[in-house]
C-alpha cells in the first residue's frame, strides 16, 4: 500500500444536549457521536467503516467532509489539517466529495441533471459554460446515464439512476477522496451491485479513493480493501478485509460476523446472539464501551479503556485479550 | 411541469371562477380611462343620487360624481396598493423567514420574537397603529399593508426553510463549498417559491379588505380620490334612502377577496407535490 492519504488523529465530536433535570435547573451533557478515533486511510484503497445505527460511522464521514465541526482532534488530508484556515483551503473542499445515502433527497427537485452535475464547477467557477456542459455530458456518460437524460428532472428517474446523478457530481471536482455515505443501502438489492461496479470502475478510472461507510457487511466485503469497525463511537477494530472476515479479534466484529445471514436454510444457525441494546452515547459505560453486551468482560475491562494496539502487522484491535 | 400544474388548477371550477374574476377586475384597471368617459372627481350637485341610467352606469354619489368612474378608478388604487404592499412586505418577510430558518442560533430568536410580536396585535389593529404613527394617506396605507404581511409569510418562510435546511441536496452544497448566498438563492427560496405564491394570493384578498377598512374608517386613502372602503365609507350615510351607494362598492369588495382566497386555494392544491396525480 502507498502512502497516506488522509489521517484521523484523535477525532471527538460531543453533541451538546440540555437535559432539563426541574423547572429551573437544566444541565448541559454530551451525545458522544465520536469519541477520540484514529484512524488512517491510504491512496488508492477502499476504507470500509461498519457499524450498527448510531456507532458515529455518518458523523465521522460528515466531519471528513467539513459538514460537522469535531469537538477535538483533527484531520489531516495530504499531511494538512482540513480544519486550518489556509489559502488552499479552497482547493480541499474540491479534492474530498461525499455520495449521500438517500437519491431521493440528495437532489435538488428543480434543478435538471445537467445542471445538478455542473453545479460543483459553477460554485468554484472552473471553465466557460461550454467546457462545463462538456464535461457534464462526460461524466454522464461515465456513470452511464444516456445524454438525452441532461435535460430531466430528478423525479423522473429511479433510486439507481439518481444515485448515478449524485455519483456524477462528487466526480464533477476531479476530487481524490470520496466519502460514500450507504451509497447503496437506500436502494433495491438488484440495483445495488450495479452501482458497486459503477464505483469499482470509476475507481480504476479517476484513480480515487474511498471512504465507505455501511452496515451492509456483505457490500464492505465485495468493495472494501481495510475495513475499520465502531461501537458506540469507539474504533473497536481495523483490519485488511482478509484478517477481519477470517481472524476477527474483538468480540463485537465477532458478534457481526456471526450475524450475516447465510443464504442456506439447511446450514443451522449456531451463532450466539448479542444480548441487550446499545448503551446511550449519552452515558457511555466507563471502561471499555462494549464490555456491558461482552462475553468475555472481566473486571479490568469495566474500568480501563482498551486502547488500539496491534495484534498483527495491519491488524489493530481495541480488546483487552 | 408547469402544464401538470396549470391542468390540476384548472380542475377546481370554483377557483377558475375566482381567477376569471380577477382577471376581468385587473383589465378594468389596467384600462380604467380608456373605459370612462368621466372625470371620478368631477362633481354635478345638481344630478346627485341618480339612479343608474345610460349616462351613470352604476348612478351618482352625493356630490354628483359618476359611481362607474370612480370605481373603476378605485380598483386601480385598490389594487396597486394591495399589490405593492402585499409584494414588499412579502419580499422583507421571506428575507426575514430564510434568515432566521437558515442561520438559526440567535438570529432566529431575534426575528422569531419579532414575527411573535407582530403576529400579537390583529392585522387591522397593526394597520392602524402604523397609520397612526406615519399619518394617513395612500403610501403610508400601503406600508401598514406591507408591514402586517410581514409575520404571516416570515413564520411559513422559515418552517420551511427549516425543513429543507438538513436534506441532504443542501448539505451537498455545502460540502461543494457554496456559499450561504448561493445556497439560499439558487436552493432554498426555488424550493419555497409555491408556498409563497400561496400565501402571496391569500395574503392580496386580506390587503385589499384592510385597504378598505383603513379607508372606510378615514384612515387610509383621503377623498377625495375614489377608493371602496371610502366609497362605502360615505354611503353608509345614505344606505336606507339610496343603497346602491354601498352595494356597488361592497359588492366588489367581496368579489375580489373571494376571488384571491379561492384562486390561492386553487394554487395551493395545484402547486401540492404531495398531489402527483397529474
Amino acid at each position: 500500500m502507498s502512502d497516506a492519504l488522509l489521517e484521523v488523529q484523535n477525532l471527538k465530536l460531543y453533541y451538546p444536549v440540555k437535559v432539563r433535570q426541574n423547572v429551573l435547573r437544566s444541565e448541559t451533557r454530551y451525545v458522544k457521536a465520536v469519541d477520540d478515533i484514529s484512524f488512517t486511510v491510504n491512496k488508492g484503497e477502499t476504507f470500509g467503516l461498519v457499524g450498527e445505527s448510531g456507532c458515529g460511522k455518518s458523523t465521522t464521514g460528515k466531519t471528513i467532509v467539513k459538514l460537522l465541526r469535531p469537538t477535538a482532534g483533527d484531520i489531516l488530508f495530504e499531511g494538512k489539517s482540513i480544519f486550518a484556515r489556509q489559502e488552499e483551503g479552497q482547493d480541499l473542499t474540491t479534492r474530498i466529495q461525499i455520495i449521500f445515502q438517500d437519491p431521493y433527497s440528495s437532489l435538488d427537485p428543480r434543478f435538471t441533471v445537467g445542471r445538478c452535475i455542473a453545479e460543483p464547477m459553477v460554485v468554484h467557477k472552473t471553465g466557460t459554460p461550454q467546457q462545463r456542459e462538456e464535461r457534464v455530458r462526460q461524466l454522464m456518460k461515465d456513470v452511464g446515464l444516456r445524454p438525452e437524460h441532461y435535460t430531466k428532472y430528478p423525479h423522473e428517474f429511479s433510486g439507481g439512476q439518481r444515485q448515478r446523478i449524485g455519483v456524477a457530481r462528487a466526480l464533477a471536482l476531479n476530487p481524490s477522496l470520496i466519502v460514500c455515505d450507504e451509497p447503496v443501502s437506500a436502494l433495491d438489492v438488484s440495483i445495488q451491485a450495479q452501482i458497486l461496479n459503477l464505483m469499482q470502475d470509476l475507481q480504476k478510472k479517476y484513480d480515487l479513493t474511498y471512504i465507505f461507510i455501511s452496515h451492509n457487511l456483505s457490500v464492505v466485503k465485495h468493495l472494501c480493501d481495510r475495513i475499520a469497525v465502531m461501537y458506540l463511537g469507539n474504533m473497536v477494530e481495523i483490519a485488511s478485509k482478509n484478517d477481519l472476515f477470517d481472524r476477527p479479534a474483538h468480540p463485537y466484529t465477532q458478534a457481526l460476523l456471526d450475524a450475516i445471514p447465510i443464504p442456506d436454510p439447511d446450514i443451522p444457525t449456531m451463532q450466539e446472539m448479542l444480548e441487550g441494546d446499545v448503551p446511550s452515547p449519552m452515558d457511555p459505560p466507563a471502561g471499555c464501551c462494549f464490555h456491558t453486551r461482552c462475553k468475555k468482560a472481566c473486571p479490568r475491562c469495566a474500568q480501563e479503556r482498551p486502547r488500539l494496539r496491534e495484534i498483527a502487522p495491519g491488524h489493530l484491535v481495541a480488546c483487552h485479550f | 411541469m408547469t402544464g401538470t400544474i396549470f391542468r390540476r388548477f384548472l380542475r377546481r371550477k370554483v377557483s377558475v371562477a375566482g381567477a376569471v374574476v380577477l382577471i376581468f377586475f385587473f383589465l378594468v384597471a389596467i384600462a380604467g380611462p380608456m373605459l370612462c368617459s368621466q372625470d371620478p372627481l368631477e362633481q354635478d350637485l345638481v344630478n346627485k343620487y341618480q339612479d343608474p341610467s345610460v349616462e351613470h352606469w352604476f348612478g351618482t354619489d352625493y356630490l354628483g360624481r359618476d359611481t362607474f368612474t370612480r370605481m373603476v378608478y378605485g380598483a386601480r388604487i385598490s389594487l396597486t396598493l394591495s399589490f405593492t404592499g402585499v409584494f414588499s412586505g412579502c419580499a422583507v418577510g421571506v428575507l426575514m423567514g430564510v434568515c432566521a430558518g437558515y442561520f438559526g442560533g440567535w438570529v432566529d430568536t431575534v426575528i422569531s420574537r419579532v414575527i411573535d410580536i407582530l403576529l400579537a396585535f390583529p392585522s387591522l389593529l397593526l394597520a392602524i397603529t402604523v397609520v397612526a404613527i406615519l399619518g394617513n394617506g395612500t403610501q403610508n396605507t400601503a406600508i401598514a399593508i406591507a408591514i402586517f404581511s410581514i409575520p404571516s409569510i416570515a413564520r411559513m418562510v422559515r418552517g420551511i426553510v427549516m425543513a429543507n435546511k438538513g436534506a441532504e441536496y443542501i448539505q451537498a452544497c455545502q460540502v461543494m463549498g457554496a456559499s450561504h448566498s448561493r445556497i439560499i438563492f439558487t436552493h432554498i427560496i426555488p424550493n419555497a417559491v409555491s408556498q409563497i405564491i400561496v400565501n402571496i394570493t391569500l395574503n392580496l384578498g386580506t390587503a385589499i379588505l384592510t385597504a378598505s377598512s383603513l379607508s372606510f374608517l378615514g384612515l387610509g386613502v383621503q377623498p377625495p380620490d375614489p377608493e371602496w372602503g371610502a366609497m362605502l365609507s360615505t354611503g353608509r350615510d345614505v344606505i336606507r334612502a339610496y343603497p346602491l351607494a354601498v352595494f356597488i362598492p361592497g359588492i366588489a369588495v367581496t368579489l375580489v377577496v373571494m376571488s384571491f382566497s379561492l384562486v390561492g386555494d386553487g394554487l395551493r392544491d395545484a402547486l401540492d407535490p404531495k398531489l402527483k396525480n397529474g
